[in-house]
């Protein structure tokens, strides 16, 4: 009886975990195969591209070698990445590449000295890498028509020229040069090498005892002498290029020859018309054909043109074809082309390089642009991520006059007339018109859609449509060398949103307000002679509700953006206390200053041995919702909570990483903690009274997460919402820290955010397998229990017991399959969803998706059947309708 | 006897049984044990509320210790009841007013017992954790204080 009675128990609890599992929909973080690319998007990126060659075969393929370390293939017809193949960080920035009959040649430096040669397929399988102890400076394939075997190929180092085999890529052949060579080219057996004033050339056939270098003079004079910035090309036994004595020649010298003369030819005599006053000149070999393509190019009114002509030995013709090429079409906001790769010989296509990175294909018989690839996104730098605006943006201004009304009375009365207003205007059918069309450009009910504002190593600022990536807008920002500061200025609440960007070029400090919905550049202002250092908003708005911004160069020199009368009364009527810090990343040193009537104050400074290899701040968009944690057995943990506590990790020459939390008004050190025999790579985040850090402790081969929670000692009940200062809040009474060991390195480390900050929170890693994953803050909560001393109120608070090793469960991998190459920085912004964060990973690629820490508490499943509730509501309201109308039709019967 | 069957609502009686034939008059001394009916009576339901206790506890405790909608009808109930019946309390007892009686010491003790079933559900709530007397109760009138100064900067750009 009593077994059976057991039985019975035992069959109802696998009843209920039935049931249970039935009834809790999506208890999976996870997400399922269909549902990659609805919440999340992926790009990858190859970067500013370098060398180019056409698969001359197909004619449809052409591989890249990039300053990114990347070699790739990609379509020529749609620009397409075919595939792409990542060098390791231990190589020279841009590998050298020859291409001919399916076999594809890199040649690339290790910073250790020597080279990796490597020999791919045109599917990207890797068939030889060797390494040799010299740096190349060309390679070149050798055809070998008709040969099932894969060709062999030449490199030349300095004064050093080898042949390597295909088949294995050891060295057939070598021979050590008389000088320095400058450049190589193939023609059928013979390599021709060039000097300075001499020409060599070796005879592949030869005999390996034979295979020597027969030298030639070949110029009267130098190089460098003859061809401007050292750039020529070989065609057809000629060297050309632009001539150094006349930028407006192109010169053309025979190679190899006794007689060496060399022509030259004025560019005005090749180009008709639509050059720009001043043109550049640039020469690119054409293949095959044994033309070469001379483009011209300059700056009129922000246009870069391109028109060409070939050359011959006799001199130079205009190429109808490439003439007739319409410069407008080439027209790229603000950027120089930098490159020209013409594959004009056999197709009637150009690959085009800018100096913004983006790689055009251009139809030269059209003269049209067939595709883009925005390449300056491989180089991310800053984000910001904005809401768009609300398509009735034509009501803010008198809901902004309604909500500036004091008294409630005034309030409402505002109300009730905004509110007239609109039934007015919707009867009439006037309404006015909107500024932002519906669609993408607007935001919507969850505030998902949202413009992904990106400040690229191109000077390039791009904005991205967050549902699927692509470029609403891109603006090279002149003027700027490298990546500009982002500060939105005016957020989409008031119309037209706006961005700016902070930067220093050769003009000093420029600040450039670009309008975020267009990509206009309104307004560029000019901020003195930097260098800058540091750049940030204030808090007051001019008149037209845009954010001011300090800029401060050296010596505490400090600029307000905007330059108008307005701006500077607002900064002035700040009654604030407004302070900023300077982090100095190599000494360690951090300076605080006062900021008062425009001018800057140094208040204090602090000096922490070694290096500063982490800067977390506190999220602008995190809202704390509670000032206390609940516990177990419902008593309360006061959080140390101060707005404007920055943590700092500090990795000292003796290898000791220190976590310290400084008060950046007062300079005090707050909370300082330190590990021995750690090493980088260090990241590090600060959310509320937690900061969540990790690091690789060297002595024990592991990468260890470490939490850090600070609290209060009271809570204090009798607090009013009243300001407090930073003198007042103090450092926290105890902390609580755990470390945990996790089996990847650690390349960054997010918190989630959402708008209020009810729900539990989730902090987003970067690992270095390049994958993200979110790691919910309950495993790293460094109140985490010893199993044994486990308490009531622990389990009824949900801690989970503390265990040293910190899996990660494959549900977590935000990235599924994927991994976003060279990942560098997440972003995640507040979504109006309360349960969900928006996340935003960058590095060569970009990656996009939603994580909901609590689960999505606030919506429905997308297969929620509204079908059934409609219908179940009519038949409720019908059945009700006729229920009542039969239980009164009986009641008068009864009273008849 | 039929006398002594004491029915002092009848002001007179002829008892045929007996020989006098006379008319006995009832005397108008049953004022006074009527009003002691009516104290006696307003006793019985001032402690009447007593005896539900019992009941009201042992279903609260049947309800169990589970937030469901029993446990919170049976509680809700309990504690209404006794409510209820507290700011009735005078029209409970106005059917025995009397000017010659005093209702107070019933009405207390009516009330008393309220008070104690109202206890009993007041018990049940807090093992319910219904009550706010936990600290986290109050979380929700905590604010975030805003800080004082506005502190911005990073790391140097040059």
């Amino acid at each position: 009886m009593m077994v059976r009675n057991h039985a019975l128990s035992h069959r109802l609890v696998a009843m209920a975990v039935v049931m249970v599992a039935i009834f809790m929909p999506h208890h999976i973080q996870g997400i399922h195969e269909d549902e990659v690319g609805l919440a999340d998007w992926y790009q990858p990126h190859i970067g500013r591209v370098a060398h180019c060659i056409i698969d001359d075969t197909t004619q449809s393929t052409f591989y890249v070698s990039t300053y990114s370390r990347v070699i790739a293939a990609l379509d020529l017809t749609s620009g397409d990445l075919l595939w792409r193949q990542l060098l390791p960080e231990t190589e020279g920035e841009v590998a050298l590449i020859d291409y001919h009959a399916g076999a594809l040649v890199s040649a690339s430096s290790l910073s250790s000295g020597g080279s990796v040669v490597r020999m791919w397929d045109a599917t990207r399988t890797l068939i030889i890498e060797v390494e040799s102890p010299r740096v190349y400076s060309h390679i070149k394939i050798r055809p070998n028509p008709g040969s099932k075997n894969k060709p062999d190929f030449v490199l030349l180092a300095r004064d050093h020229i080898e042949v390597r085999s295909g088949r294995d890529g050891s060295v057939l052949k070598s021979s050590t040069l008389s000088a320095d060579a400058r450049s190589m080219f193939l023609q059928r057996n013979i390599v021709h090498v060039i000097h300075d004033t001499r020409s060599s050339s070796l005879d592949m056939d030869a005999s390996d005892a034979s295979w020597t270098a027969s030298q030639g003079p070949l110029f009267e004079s130098d190089l460098g002498t003859l061809f401007q910035d050292d750039a020529y090309v070989v065609v057809d036994s000629h060297l050309v290029g632009v001539s150094a004595k006349s930028p407006n020649n192109i010169v053309s010298v025979p190679i190899g020859k006794e007689s060496s003369q060399s022509i030259t030819t004025q560019h005005t005599s090749l180009f008709s018309s639509a050059l720009p006053a001043s043109p550049v000149l640039s020469v690119y070999p054409l293949s095959g054909a044994g033309g070469v393509l001379v483009t011209a190019q300059g700056h009129a009114g922000g246009l870069s043109g391109v028109v060409s002509a070939s050359v011959n030995p006799k001199g130079l013709k205009v190429n109808p074809g490439h003439a007739s090429l319409d410069p407008s079409t080439m027209r790229v906001e603000d950027a120089e082309i930098e490159r020209i790769f013409s594959f004009e010989a056999k197709l009637r296509f150009d690959v085009v390089v800018f100096s913004d990175w983006s790689l055009r294909c251009v139809d030269v018989t059209g003269g049209s642009v067939l595709w883009t690839r925005e390449e300056a996104l491989a180089s991310i730098q800053h984000v910001e991520i904005m809401d768009l605006p609300s398509r009735d943006l034509s009501d803010l201004n008198k809901l902004e006059k309604e909500f500036n009304q004091r008294g409630i009375l005034n309030k409402f009365f505002y109300r009730i007339a905004t509110q007239v207003d609109q039934l007015f205007s919707f009867v009439s059918g006037n309404q006015a018109a909107p500024l932002v069309e519906k669609g993408q450009m607007t935001k919507d009910q969850f505030g998902f859609r949202k413009l992904i504002i990106v400040a690229t190593e191109a000077s390039k600022v791009i904005a991205l449509h967050s549902e699927k990536g692509n470029v609403v807008w891109g603006r090279n920002v002149r003027d700027i060398k490298g990546a500009g500061h982002l500060y939105v200025t005016r957020t989409s609440a008031h119309f037209p949103p706006e961005v700016v960007v902070v930067g220093q070029g050769n003009e000093g400090v420029t600040v450039t307000a670009i309008d975020a919905m267009s990509g206009v550049v309104k307004h560029v202002q000019r901020a003195g002679p930097g260098p800058l250092v540091q750049a940030f908003l204030l808090p007051a708005t001019d008149s037209n509700f845009t954010r001011t911004l300090a800029i401060v160069a050296k010596d505490n020199q400090v600029h307000i953006y905007p330059d108008t009368e307005d701006a500077s009364r607002a900064v002035r009527d700040i009654t604030t206390p407004v302070y900023y810090y300077i982090v100095d990343r190599e000494s360690g040193g951090v300076s605080g200053f006062r900021l008062s009537k425009g001018s800057a104050e140094k208040t204090w400074a602090a000096s922490f041995e070694g290096k500063v290899v982490g800067i977390a701040v506190p999220h602008g968009k995190e809202h704390t919702y509670s000032p206390a944690v609940i516990l177990g057995d419902r008593t309360l943990l006061a959080k140390f909570l101060n707005r404007n506590a920055i943590a700092l990790a500090v990795l000292s020459a003796q290898s000791t990483l220190h976590i310290h939390v400084v008060d950046t008004v007062t300079g005090a050190v707050l909370h300082t903690t330190h590990h021995q025999a750690a090493a980088e790579p260090v990241s590090l985040c600060l959310m509320e009274n937690s900061i969540v850090y990790s690091y690789l402790s060297y002595k024990t081969s592991r990468h260890i997460i470490g939490a850090i929670d600070l609290f209060e000692a009271t809570i204090d009940w009798t607090s009013s919402s009243q300001p407090i200062s930073s003198a007042e809040t103090g450092a926290p009474a105890f902390s609580y820290h755990q470390t945990f060991i996790v089996n990847t390195g650690i390349k960054a480390i997010t918190p989630t955010v959402t708008s209020i900050g009810i729900t539990s929170r989730q902090v987003i890693l970067g690992l270095a397998s390049d994958q993200v994953v979110s790691l919910d803050f309950k495993f790293v909560n460094p109140r985490r229990p010893q199993a044994s001393a486990m308490t009531q109120a622990d389990k009824d608070e949900g801690l989970v017991p503390y265990k040293p090793l910190l899996p990660f469960h494959p549900f977590w991998y935000l990235s599924y399959n994927r991994t976003v190459a060279r990942l560098h920085t997440i972003y995640t912004a507040p979504t109006f969803l309360e349960s969900t964060s928006f996340v935003f990973a960058t590095g060569l690629d970009s990656f996009v998706t939603r994580t909901a820490p609590s689960e999505g508490y606030d919506v429905l499943n997308p297969d929620f059947n509204y079908f059934t509730l409609t219908l179940t509501c009519i038949a409720l309201v019908v059945g009700t309708v006729m229920a009542t109308r039969a239980s009164k039709a009986k009641d008068m019967a009864r009273a008849w | 006897s039929y006398m002594g069957s004491t029915d002092n609502r009848r002001k007179w009686a002829i008892d045929f049984n007996q020989d006098s034939r006379q008319v006995q008059y009832v005397k108008p001394t049953k004022q006074a044990s009527n009003t002691e009916l009516k104290q006696r009576k307003a006793w019985e339901v001032a402690k009447a509320p007593g005896k539900g206790i019992f009941m009201t506890a042992f279903m609260l405790w049947m309800a169990g210790s589970g937030i469901n909608i029993f446990s919170i009808m049976i509680t809700g109930y309990s504690m209404l009841n006794p409510i209820k019946a507290i700011i009735g309390v005078n029209s409970t007892f106005s059917k025995f007013s009397d000017p010659s009686i005093s209702l107070l010491q019933p009405k207390l003790v009516f009330i008393a017992i309220n008070i104690v079933a109202l206890g009993v559900a007041f018990y049940k709530c807090s093992t319910l954790g219904l009550l706010p007397t936990a600290d986290s109760d109050w979380v929700a009138s905590l604010t975030v204080r805003p800080p004082l100064e506005y502190s911005a900067g990073g790391m140097a750009f040059a």
